[in-house]
């Protein structure tokens, strides 16, 4: 036998058959957002289900459940126009709920929003910005960028089940 | 990571009608605190490929 997923969360972790197909899927929500204080952050729930042979963020098949998602970040984004954990979420949220030409604006969006944030920081001793950090950002950014159409921008490598 | 509270469950992930161990951990309520959940399976995948 041995561990096929795992997943630490600062919030309570579910297990539940949410679609009621005999599956059991798992639920980790987190506060997305760098901007604002605690209680402003908004929740965002990963889910993650077994499905071709592993475990793999499986939000694209609940897209019912994120429809509500790209008003509540644009909403947030009002008040927090340069927070790019906001935008990429609003990214992955558009593109789950099929909306792929917004994702991809929105997810270049964050990658001028990182570059801003890159120049802003990357001498700051208080909050740096690393080269390798901004990289690695960007990457990831592109990968969902190229993800955007099937709606499955959250996969592995670039998969959060472990990152928070 | 401290947990206070580990529990065991089994669940059918993969649908083929065989549950999986899951094991949930939880350190004292409220936000900040971590919890963990851990799967196992087969090696090689669902427990219904285990020969009798």
């Amino acid at each position: 036998m041995e561990r096929v997923f795992e997943v630490t969360s600062h919030e309570p972790i579910w297990i539940r058959d949410i679609n009621h197909d005999g599956r059991f899927e798992i639920g980790n929500n987190y506060a997305i957002g760098v901007d604002m204080c605690h209680a402003a952050q908004p929740r965002w729930t990963d889910i993650y289900g077994y499905e071709n042979e592993r475990f793999r963020n499986v939000n694209y098949r609940f897209r019912r459940r994120f429809r509500s998602w790209p008003h509540k970040l644009r909403t947030s984004l009002k008040q927090y126009p340069d927070d790019c954990d906001v935008r990429e979420y609003l990214g992955i949220a558009e593109a789950i709920v099929g909306h792929s030409a917004a994702a991809r604006r929105e997810l270049k969006k964050t990658i001028v929003g990182l570059g801003k944030a890159f120049r802003e920081r990357k001498h700051s001793k208080d909050d740096p910005y690393s080269p390798a950090s901004y990289q690695r950002d960007v990457r990831r950014l592109k990968a969902r960028i190229r993800l955007a159409i099937t709606r499955r921008v959250q996969d592995p490598p670039y998969d959060s089940s472990t990152a928070r | 990571m401290r947990f206070v509270d580990i529990r065991l469950f089994m669940y059918d992930f993969d649908g083929d009608g065989v549950k999986e161990p899951a094991v949930q951990e939880y350190s004292v309520g409220g936000s900040w605190d971590p919890s963990h959940v851990d799967v196992f399976m087969r090696k090689g995948g669902a427990w219904s490929g285990y020969s009798r």
